[in-house]
This record gives C-alpha cells, structure tokens and sequence, in this order.
C-alpha cells in the first residue's frame, strides 16, 4: 500500500468523523431548540384562561337557571328588562353570588352590576377577563343577551 | 485496509445525515399530530363544546317552555283545536294532537329566532337540526320532548354530538275537555235535525251557559276555553257518524 493511499484513507476518516460530530451536535441542537420552542408554546397561561371561560361560561348558564319564585332567574332578566326595573334582579343575583370568591359583571340589557361579594374584606381580585355569554328567547320572539366578565379568585 | 473498508466511514456518515434529516421532518417540521399545538388541546376543544352545547340546550329549554305557554293560549283561544276552528258533529279535537301541531310551530320558530344570530355555526345547529326534531311526550303534566336525531357541532378532527331532550311542567288540564266533549256531544245531538237553532231549543235542550248565538254558531267559554259550535243540521255529515267522532 502506498503512503499517499494511506494518508488519503486517513483524510477521509477524519473528514467523516468530523461530520458525524458536527452532524450530531447540529441535529441536537436542532431537535433541542424545537423541542424547547414546543414547550414554551405550552403556555400554562392560556390553558388557564379557557379553562376559566368555559366554566365562566357554565357559572352563568347555572346562575340563569336558577330556581326563582315559580320560574327560573332567566324569567326574572326578561321581566326585568320588560319593566326597565332591575332593583329585585340586582338583589336576587347579590345573594347568589355572595359566597363567591370572585369578581362579576352581569351585562344585562342596556345595563350591567358589579358583584364583589369580598371586596369590603379588603381582598384583591384579578383583574376582569373570561367573559361568558348566554342567549335567552323571550315569548316575544326576541333573543336578549347576558354576559358575564369575571375576574380570577381574590388573593390576599 | 481492504478497499471496501475505505468508503465505510463516509457511508455510514450520509447514512446518519439521511436519518437524521429524516427524523428531524417527521418529527418537528411535519407533525401533523402537534405542531405547534397545546397540551389537552382536543381536550379542551371537547369542554369547549360541551359549554356550548349546554347554552344550545338552555336556549331549546326556554323555546319550549314558551311554546307550551304559546300552545295552551291557542288551544284556550280556539277550543281545544289549534288555530281558529268549530265543533260540530264528525269533527272535534284531538286535544293532545293539537296542542303537539301548535307547539310544534312556535317550536320551530324559535329555531327560526337562531337566523338573527351571527354565528353561522349556530344557525346550522339551531335552525336545521333542531327543526321538526323532537319526539313529544305527556306525563301528567310534564312535557318530554326527545331529539330523533343527535345535534352534531361539526369540528375539523371530529364531531361532537348530544341528544338534546327537554323536560318541562306545565298546569293544563286535558281532561277538562272531555266533560265539554260530552257537553257539546248532548247539545248537538239536540238539535241535530234542526234548521235553525233559537234560545227557546237550546233551553230545551237544558244547556245551562250563558253564550252568544249568531247564524247557528254557538259561542261560549268553559274557564278559559272558548268554544265555538256549528249547530244545526250537519252539512253532509251523517248522523250515524256520532259515537265514532268523538
């Protein structure tokens, strides 16, 4: 075999064992950099938020169907907004709402309430974001929409 | 070294790069499974769905109970029919049938109601499956109403479906009119051979309420029934047919 055979062999293998070492290190980081990209998009944040929209969501549809003298407190908005006369519903909704550890506001019409239950208690509460939103019909045939914002329970 | 032993390195070099390139466009660049996809995201989506569906169900709830409401005004308003009808002989209620055919159309008017909405997605929840969908029920006084075919949201990996249902009380007594039936049925049997009918052949005929007689219809109400009866000879209707039309 001859020397220039031997050291060309030689050149080659080093060249490969270099690429393989390159080519692994690349591929690393490659595969790291997505996967870490891949669990940042996992944002606990936002799991967070529509997990709270949805049950805001359920809060709301439970609120409206609460029993309410020989209705349901859905009968109880239509009447109210009938009358223009939300002094009843705004006390009936305080009583429900009043062991609740968050914030509210009922949009309602052309109107809306705030329900704090523990605000006096010198709590904080986060601030207003999932909001859910329910269609009743009326016997008129017309649809009226109630939404509900929420805040995230107080904190100390 | 033997010739062959010369290209192994480099082979076993592009060999890696082939299957590292291959991993790397299956795996991150064309995961169609998680791309850039949250954790529990069909999850969530199904809970998503699941809210939704439950404001379907509580708009469908309201629908009938003021359809029911709808519905026993009419049969209150007509005589136990549903729209605007008279009693005579071979032809009375069938009062259930009746207050089924009434809801039915205000039912579906309310599903009508979801056009005015924005969402498409609604819409075609709403309005085309809800419409003429339901099995209805009475026990005693509660009103069933079962869906035939299931409401499905249709979402880009999957469906998902409910079986709405509806359940609602109402106060109307059905059987109030099988007292008037049996009323109607002694006073047209009375006068059945009679061409014209006076208030001296209806007190003839010991029919005790207070009505208004105009042209041979008879007007009265029951609670808040109002009846409304053709007396007099029948037109074309056999007398034989009594027993059988009621």
């Amino acid at each position: 075999m001859n020397k220039k055979g031997v050291l060309g062999e030689s050149i080659v293998d080093f060249i490969s064992i270099i690429l393989i070492i390159i080519t692994l290190i690349l591929f690393f980081f490659l595969f790291r950099y997505n996967i870490t990209l891949e669990s940042f998009f996992v944002d606990k944040g936002s799991i967070y938020e529509s997990e709270e929209e949805i049950s805001n969501n359920i809060m709301l549809l439970n609120y409206l169907r609460t029993p309410y003298n020989e209705g349901i407190i859905a009968d109880l908005v239509i009447k109210s907004i009938k009358d223009s006369d939300f002094k009843e519903l705004d006390l009936v909704t305080q009583g429900i709402f009043k062991d609740s550890n968050s914030c509210f506001i009922l949009f309602i019409g052309a109107g809306n309430t705030e329900i704090c239950p523990k605000k006096e208690l010198g709590m904080k509460f986060r601030e207003f974001r999932s909001e859910g939103s329910v269609l009743i019909p009326t016997k008129e045939k017309n649809i009226i929409e109630v939404k509900m914002l929420s805040s995230g329970e107080f904190y100390e | 070294m033997n010739k062959k032993g010369v290209f192994f390195l480099p082979f076993l070099t592009l060999a890696l790069i082939a299957c590292l390139l291959f991993a790397y466009y299956t795996l991150i660049l064309h995961n169609e499974n998680n791309p850039d996809s949250e954790i529990g995201d069909k999850q969530y989506l199904l809970y998503e769905y699941y809210g939704k569906a439950e404001n379907y169900l509580f708009f469908i709830d309201v629908s009938a109970k003021y359809s029911i409401e709808k519905a026993i005004d009419d049969l209150n308003k007509n005589g136990g029919f549903s729209e605007d009808d008279v009693w005579r002989i071979g032809h009375s209620p069938d009062v259930k049938e009746e207050f089924k055919k009434s809801f039915n159309k205000y039912f579906n008017e309310y599903m009508d109601l979801s056009l005015n909405e924005k969402s498409a997605e609604q819409r075609r929840t709403l309005y085309k499956q809800n419409k003429n969908n339901y099995d209805l029920n009475f026990e005693s006084n509660i009103l069933f109403g079962k869906s035939n075919k299931k409401i499905v949201f249709a979402l880009s990996d999957f469906n998902y479906s409910i079986n709405s249902s509806f359940k609602q009380k109402f106060n109307y007594d059905f059987t109030k009119y099988d007292f008037i039936k049996k009323e109607i049925e002694d006073l047209l049997r009375c006068l059945e051979n009679k061409e014209t009918i006076t208030d001296n052949l209806i007190k003839e005929c010991k029919f005790n309420r207070i009505y208004n007689l105009n042209n041979n219809i008879l007007t009265y109400n029951v609670d808040d029934i109002k009846l409304k009866i053709e007396l007099g000879k029948n037109k074309g209707v056999a007398s034989t047919e009594w027993g059988t039309s009621f």
